[in-house]
């Protein structure tokens, strides 16, 4: 027994030292002398499809904070195509980007953060995995979740394993990731000597056996319904355990019928209504305005949003999320954070769009009221087509009731504009350092270069309104009403004709004859020093009140002036750190959000922006 | 009173790629006029047209395969366009080498002010479709076309809606989901003006000779030399001025025959208008 041992454990040594030996040849040899696979065995399974496109892509548009305000209520949207907003070139239009805008306007000194991480071609499978190996880390307070249109594409999906769902794909991958990733087999799979014998006895299986046929290819979709509940259930599972509200929205597609008709008809929108409601979650009908919308052109094919389409989808998305019907997982996370549900629903200027031929010499009544205004007094202002507002009273906290006999109407086209808005009783004036120009709103700017901070933000009475990009970003706001009249971007780092681009736009500026100047906001975001026209900008930034210092590279600049005010008396800021100025009274954004309520009557459209609500 | 805290704490962003000119957006500010009658805001709405020209200018019959689908891409579904003639918009360019999105395209000549329509010839054929997939498979399965005129367009601040998007158009539709007739557009909503007479139907796969005559307060459309429909404005927008445009739906049509007629001052002499802008890659 004793010898056996012994001879055994020799045989051992023996074995470990051939090969230790012939790995000591086959690294010593020349790399030409074998092929590249006899070198380097190939990995089990690459990485992810999921997390390189996710690394590569991003998020489209905004990315995350990262010295963000203690309240801030993170949302991920979350999806394939539709969602990331292909074919569209510019991600301004998306209604992740639109629900941002909107929360901004609509929700005064709540902050919100909207990042799109849509991706083309994500089924719910990537949704999930991309959620919990790539998003979890940002935290989230909402992800909302538009997907099953991909998920009726044929298998193989991402993964390349046909037969199978995407599901098991996804898994098969991360268990061989998981044996990959062992010690063990990261050695082994680092040896000559196993790529070398891996090579060689393969190709004497394809000698002897033939190249191996492809499975036949079972025609199946990437994910059945029952696979897309499957992982939708535990995308929700995902929520409760890392404290996310998951929004479950429907993903529409061109010409939608109503929602029964395609719920009917289609057995992956049942499933994300059955998911919603055993889990009481918020889910978002988008096919109910999209079908009010039928005949008009939202859809760049059968599946993609364009801009408009976008735009009813962010509306049915904020609706959901802070409409008067609330479900109960939604009530309850608001309340956790203290965010007042059922606020009103108010904006700066609400839009209702009229048939003029219906609505012609017939009365035509909502109410309105001005819900934050606590500080100032303000007048009402009804503007009707292309007519200058007309003031129609004072404006409260209550609602009053308006109305409107339209007897001018034959001079407008078929659909008129009615907007309703508010103006302050009293402008305030907060004066732009010693210019001699005021703002009648409050402004925050912001202005970061490459090393301090590397942003910018150009907040107009709370909304921003900056291109947010590298370069000067400029806003050119009325000194009378407070409105923003333009805004840009002139990237001079990447492109020295963007020097008369940002001349041509404080011309312009200079060019305003209202009965107040207006005021320029200029903030740098990374550079504003590189490629620059020294001697143009430095003239051009003193006749806005400048005093024609430029930044430095990659540092910091803020300036806000106005067109012929004398050099040196703007709000100038500018050097190696983050720089933030505020100008009158933030608090004050909200006070002139309205809110109008409106019966269904004879000539009034759908409504295409927030801030209407229809009474039945 | 409680201090908001800053608007904004972003840091480490990634830039967002837009870089455009907008218009002003206030409803009735006398700012808005002001900035255009200083042309600070005369930019084209359009895309400019391509600098390089010479696939167009080339026998079809010489074109490689890439070529031929560079030039589709210009265009509706699938009449390519010549883009001196016909654009699409600045905000509506997208980036999908492998897709014809649907989205209107805009007579050049339209962006003039002082140009006048007075009429468009076509000759329009939907590709076939059943009924079955026209009401159960709308999103691919649409025939529905559009002739815009009269059309405005203000942009709005950058990345926001329009300012303006409005406009008439004739919508032509073998679609029992989608009305026929003249409608007026703005923004998402429509109106529809005019209904198509009910003695012709619109049926997809069947050709149809259309005649749109554009006077100041009348327009009216001929299909296949019968009245479709006549449309009396009783306000006092010039029906002839605006943006002309065509725009077609998933299911490919078939569009020969096009031409636009109008006036326009050049040099302040009113001079006649003719164009078709179709190109074609028949070999």
């Amino acid at each position: 027994m004793r010898s056996s041992i012994v001879a055994f454990a020799f045989g051992l040594l023996v074995l470990a030292g051939l090969t230790l030996f012939a790995e000591g040849i086959l690294r010593v040899l020349p790399d030409e002398v074998f092929p590249k696979e006899a070198r380097n065995a190939p990995p089990l399974v690459q990485e992810d499809q999921v997390n390189i496109v996710f690394r590569k892509n991003g998020f489209r548009g905004k990315w995350p904070c990262t010295d963000c305000p203690p309240d801030l209520v993170r949302v991920i949207t979350m999806g394939g195509s539709s969602t990331m907003g292909i074919p569209m070139l510019f991600a301004g239009r998306t209604y992740a980007a639109e629900l941002q805008r909107m929360l901004d306007e609509r929700r005064p000194g709540e902050h919100y953060e909207v990042l799109n991480a849509g991706i083309g071609g994500f089924g719910i499978t990537q949704v999930y995995a991309a959620l919990k190996e790539e998003l979890l880390q940002y935290k989230p307070d909402i992800v909302t979740v538009s997907s099953w249109f991909n998920d009726t594409a044929p298998s193989p999906g991402w993964y390349s394993i046909p037969g199978i769902s995407d599901w098991e794909a996804y898994e098969q991958t991360r268990r061989l990731q998981r044996v990959q990733a062992m010690p063990g087999v990261q050695t082994l799979r680092g040896s000559r000597l196993y790529a070398f014998a891996r090579h060689y006895l393969l190709s004497a299986r394809r000698s002897a056996l033939g190249r191996e046929t492809p499975t036949e290819n079972v025609q199946r979709p990437r994910s059945t319904p029952e696979e897309f509940r499957q992982v939708l259930e535990k995308i929700v599972a995902l929520g409760d355990e890392h404290n996310f509200l998951p929004v479950l929205l429907y993903e529409p597609k061109s010409r939608t019928a109503s929602r029964e008709e395609e719920l009917a008809s289609n057995p992956y929108l049942q499933v994300v209504a059955q998911v919603a409601e055993s889990h009481q979650l918020p889910l978002v009908d988008t096919l109910t305005p999209l079908a009010r919308h039928r005949q008009e052109w939202l859809f760049y094919d059968f599946i993609h949003p364009n801009p408009m389409g976008h735009t009813i989808i962010a509306e049915a998305l904020y609706d959901a999320l802070h409409g008067a019907e609330q479900s109960p997982r939604a009530a309850a996370f608001w309340k956790a954070r203290g965010i007042e549900v059922g606020k009103p629903e108010a904006v700066r200027n609400a839009q209702l769009q009229l048939e003029t031929a219906v609505v012609k010499n017939r009365p035509f009544q909502f109410e309105v009221r001005a819900p934050f205004l606590t500080k100032s007094r303000a007048n009402l202002l009804v503007a009707v087509g292309e007519r200058p507002p007309l003031r129609m009273g004072s404006l409260g906290t209550e609602f009053v009731e308006v109305e409107m006999l339209l007897d001018q109407l034959d001079e407008v086209p078929p659909i008129a504009d009615l907007a309703v808005s508010a103006e302050r009783a009293e402008a305030p004036s907060f004066p732009i350092g010693q210019s001699g120009a005021s703002s009648p709103v409050g402004m925050e700017i912001r202005s970061g270069g490459r090393d301090f901070g590397w942003t910018v933000g150009i907040a107009i009475n709370g909304v921003r309104k900056d291109q947010n990009y590298r370069g000067y970003n400029a806003v050119l706001v009325s000194g009378v009403t407070g409105e923003v009249l333009d805004a840009a971007v002139f990237d001079i780092f990447g492109s020295p004709a963007e020097n008369d681009r940002l001349l041509a736009f404080l011309d312009a500026a200079a060019a305003v004859r209202e009965a107040k100047p207006p005021i320029v906001v200029l903030a740098v975001h990374t550079d504003g020093g590189h490629n620059v026209d020294a001697e143009k900008l430095s003239g051009a930034f003193r006749r806005i009140g400048g005093s024609g210092r430029l930044p430095k590279p990659f540092e910091s600049f803020v300036l806000v002036g106005s067109p012929g005010a004398a050099a040196e008396t703007a709000i100038e800021e500018s050097g190696p750190r983050l720089i933030d100025v505020s100008i009158g009274d933030p608090s004050l954004a909200g006070e002139l959000l309205v809110e109008v309520r409106v019966r269904p009557q004879p000539g009034l459209l759908p409504v295409h922006s927030g801030g209407v609500v229809v009474k039945e | 009173m409680t201090r908001c805290r800053s608007a904004f704490s972003h840091r480490g962003q990634r830039p967002l790629s837009v870089a455009l000119l907008g218009g002003a957006v206030v409803v009735g500010s006398l700012a808005t006029g002001v900035l255009f009658a200083t042309g600070a805001y005369a930019e084209s709405a359009l895309q400019a047209p391509p600098t390089d020209r010479s696939i167009y200018d080339r026998d079809p019959r010489s074109l490689t395969k890439k070529e031929r689908w560079k030039i589709r891409l210009h265009g509706l579904r699938v009449a390519a366009l010549d883009p001196n003639v016909w654009a699409m918009r600045r905000i509506d360019r997208t980036d999908n080498r492998r897709l014809i999105p649907i989205r209107p395209y805009y007579l050049r000549a339209s962006e003039d002010p002082t140009f006048r329509l007075t009429e468009i010839l076509m000759t329009l054929r939907f590709d076939s479709a059943s009924s079955h997939n026209i009401e159960q498979a709308p999103a691919t399965h649409s025939p529905v076309f559009e002739i815009g005129f009269g059309g405005k367009f203000v942009m709005g601040l950058p990345g926001e809606r329009p300012a303006e998007d409005s406009g008439y158009a004739v919508r032509l539709s073998a679609s029992p989901l989608v009305q026929n007739g003249l409608v007026y557009h703005s923004h998402a909503n429509s109106v529809l003006l005019q209904e198509g007479s009910p003695e012709t139907t619109i049926e997809a796969g069947q050709a149809y000779r259309l005649r749109l005559t554009v006077g100041a307060r009348e327009a009216v459309l001929y299909v296949n030399e019968k009245p479709y429909f006549r449309y009396r404005s009783t306000g006092e927008q010039e029906l002839q001025a605006g943006l002309v445009s065509l725009v077609g739906d998933w299911l490919p049509v078939t569009v020969t025959d096009l031409t636009v007629r109008g006036e326009r001052l050049i040099n302040g002499v009113r001079e006649n208008f003719s164009e078709s802008g179709l190109v074609s890659l028949e070999q």
